[in-house]
C-alpha cells in the first residue's frame, strides 16, 4: 500500500482531469482516514498555485520575444500562402506592431500561432483568415491559431463570422468564450476578465460551468474563472475605446487612468489620494497629447504637471 | 429519506442539475464535510445558489456538481491568502498607500522567487515531464491525447505527472512551513 501522501497526489491528478467522474470513490478515500483530506487539499492547492505561476510566466516570456522588425518579416514569409495574414503582417510591420510565429513549445502541431500585439496608444484592426474582424486596443496581445484566439493581455473586440461547424473561441487563461454569431468585447486586467456582448450571443465556459451571454450582457470573471458577484449590475469596463470617447459608469481613478494609458500611451501617475476617487462620465481622448491632458484636467478638475517619463495628476492647490 | 451515495454510475444524463442536487444532497454534503467540517453548511448553501444560476444544459450533472463542490472547497481552503488580500484592499481603501505599495512590491518579489524555484525543480525532471505537466495542468489536455502528441505510452504520461505533482506539492510545502 502506498503512503497516504502518494495516494493524495494520485487523487489530485485524477481530480484535475476534466473528465473525472468518480467523485464518490474519492469521497470514500477521503473519509477513510482523517489525514487524507488534508493531504489531498494541500496537493491540489499547491499544484494549482505552481501551475498558475507558470502560466503567468509563460505569458510574460512570450511578450519579451516579440521583436517588431525581425519577427514581422519572419511571419510574412511563414504565412505567405495566406493572403490575409500577409496583409496583416505588412500593415503591422508598418505600424511597428509585432507579429510573429510563436516559438514556444506549447501547441506542437497544426497551423502555427500568430501573435498580434499593440503597444499602449496603438489601435489596430485585423481581418482574420475566416473574415472575422478583431479590433485591438493599445497594450494588447493576442495569439491566433485558426479560429482559436488567446487574449494574453489587454482588450479586443471581435466581430465574428459564424460557422456552426468551426466555432470561434477566445480563451483567457482557463476561461473559454465561444461565439454563436456575434460581436463581443473581451478585456483582461488585474481584476479579472470582462466579457461584454453587443450583438448575438456567446457561450462562456469557466471554472467548470458554462453559461450564455446575450446582447447587452456582461460579466466579470476572477482569475479562477468564477463570476464575481459584485459585477451583477455593478460597474463594467469602459466603453467607446474605439472612438476615443471613453465612457465610464462608475470606476476608480486607478482604473480610469489605466484605460487612458492603454488607449493613448500617455503615462500618467496619480497623486496617491486620487486613486480611489470614482468617476462616471465620458472622457475625450482625441487630439495631441497636450490636448488630451488639457481635456482630462478640465473634465476631472485636476491639475497636471510634467514629470520624468510622463505626467502626474494632482488635486489643484488653492493659491 | 434519500440515501445519496454509490449510485453515481447511471445518474446525470436525463436529470437536471437541480434534481440531481436534490437527489444527491447527502452524498455531496459528505464530500464537502469530510474536507472542511464546520464550513460545510455555508459551502452547501453557496453551491445550491450557484447551481440555480447555471442556465445551460449539462451533459453529466453529478460529476459537474461534484466539480463545483470541489472548486468551492479549494476556494475556501485558500482562505488565508484571501485574508491577506483583504488587508491589502483595506489599506488601499483607507489611503495607507505606502503600506499597500510596499506589500505589493514584496509580493512581486516573493512571486519571482517562487517561480524560480518551480522552474528549477520542474526542469530537474526533464523536458518531457515539464511538457506533460504544462499540457495537462495548464492547457487542460487529457492524458491520452498527451501520450499521442508525444509518442509515448499512457503509463509514461501517468508517471511523469506523478513525479511533477509530487515535487510541486513538497516544494510549495517548504515555503508554507518557512
Amino acid at each position: 500500500m502506498k503512503p497516504p501522501e502518494h495516494q493524495a497526489v494520485d487523487w489530485a491528478i485524477l481530480a484535475d482531469d476534466p473528465a473525472f467522474a468518480d467523485w464518490e470513490a474519492l469521497e470514500s478515500w477521503l473519509a477513510a482516514d482523517s489525514r487524507h483530506a488534508v493531504l489531498f487539499d494541500r496537493a491540489c492547492l499547491r499544484v494549482e498555485e505552481a501551475a498558475s505561476a507558470l502560466d503567468r510566466c509563460d505569458n510574460s516570456r512570450s511578450l519579451r520575444l516579440v521583436d517588431p522588425v525581425v519577427s514581422s518579416a519572419k511571419t510574412t514569409m511563414a504565412a505567405s500562402k495566406r493572403r490575409y495574414w500577409l496583409a496583416a503582417g505588412i500593415s503591422a510591420a508598418l505600424a511597428g506592431i509585432a507579429v510573429i510565429s510563436q516559438p514556444l513549445m506549447k501547441q506542437p502541431a497544426g497551423p502555427e500561432n500568430l501573435v498580434i500585439a499593440t503597444r499602449a496608444g496603438e489601435l489596430r484592426s485585423v481581418t482574420l483568415p475566416d473574415r472575422s474582424e478583431v479590433a485591438l486596443n493599445g497594450d494588447t496581445k493576442l495569439v491566433v491559431r485558426g479560429r482559436e484566439v488567446r487574449l494574453e493581455k489587454g482588450q479586443a473586440e471581435f466581430a465574428v463570422v459564424h460557422d456552426e461547424a468551426h466555432p470561434f473561441s477566445v480563451r483567457v487563461g482557463s476561461i473559454v468564450i465561444r461565439d454563436v454569431g456575434t460581436r463581443f468585447d473581451v478585456r483582461v486586467d488585474d481584476l479579472g476578465t470582462r466579457v461584454s456582448v453587443s450583438e448575438g450571443e456567446v457561450e462562456v465556459q469557466a471554472a467548470g460551468r458554462t453559461f450564455k451571454l446575450g446582447a447587452g450582457d456582461r460579466t466579470l470573471l476572477d482569475r479562477g474563472g468564477s463570476p464575481t458577484p459584485s459585477e451583477a449590475g455593478g460597474p463594467g469596463g469602459a466603453t467607446g475605446w474605439q472612438t476615443g470617447q471613453l465612457t465610464f459608469e462608475d470606476n476608480s481613478y486607478a482604473e480610469v487612468f489605466e484605460d487612458v494609458r492603454r488607449r493613448t500611451g500617455i503615462a500618467i501617475r496619480l497623486e496617491s489620494g486620487l486613486k480611489n476617487r470614482r468617476f462616471a462620465g465620458t472622457l475625450s481622448l482625441g487630439g495631441s497629447e497636450a490636448i488630451i491632458i488639457a481635456n482630462l484636467q478640465t473634465t476631472l478638475g485636476l491639475s497636471a504637471r510634467r514629470e520624468a517619463g510622463g505626467w502626474i495628476m494632482e488635486i489643484p492647490r488653492g493659491r | 429519506m434519500q440515501t445519496g451515495g454509490n449510485t453515481g454510475e447511471h445518474a446525470g444524463a436525463s436529470l437536471s442539475l437541480i434534481e440531481t442536487f436534490m437527489l444527491y444532497r447527502l452524498a455531496i454534503a459528505r464530500f464537502i464535510t469530510v474536507r472542511c467540517g464546520e464550513e460545510a453548511e455555508d459551502l452547501m448553501q453557496e453551491l445550491w445558489i450557484k447551481i440555480q444560476q447555471v442556465d445551460t444544459p449539462v451533459e453529466r450533472a453529478l460529476p459537474y456538481i461534484y466539480r463545483m463542490a470541489h472548486r468551492l472547497v479549494l476556494d475556501s481552503r485558500r482562505g488565508a491568502s484571501r485574508a491577506r488580500d483583504r488587508d491589502y484592499a483595506w489599506s488601499f481603501a483607507t489611503g495607507r498607500l505606502d503600506d499597500a505599495e510596499t506589500a505589493m512590491a514584496e509580493r512581486a518579489l516573493i512571486a519571482r522567487e517562487q517561480l524560480d524555484r518551480i522552474d528549477r525543480t520542474l526542469s530537474k525532471l526533464g523536458a518531457r515531464a515539464v511538457r506533460v505537466f504544462r499540457r495537462y495542468r495548464i492547457d487542460g489536455v487529457e492524458q491520452r491525447r498527451i501520450a499521442v502528441e508525444l509518442g509515448v505510452s499512457i503509463s509514461t504520461v501517468e508517471s511523469d505527472l506523478r513525479r511533477s505533482y509530487t515535487v510541486l506539492s513538497s516544494l510549495m510545502g517548504e515555503r508554507d512551513d518557512a
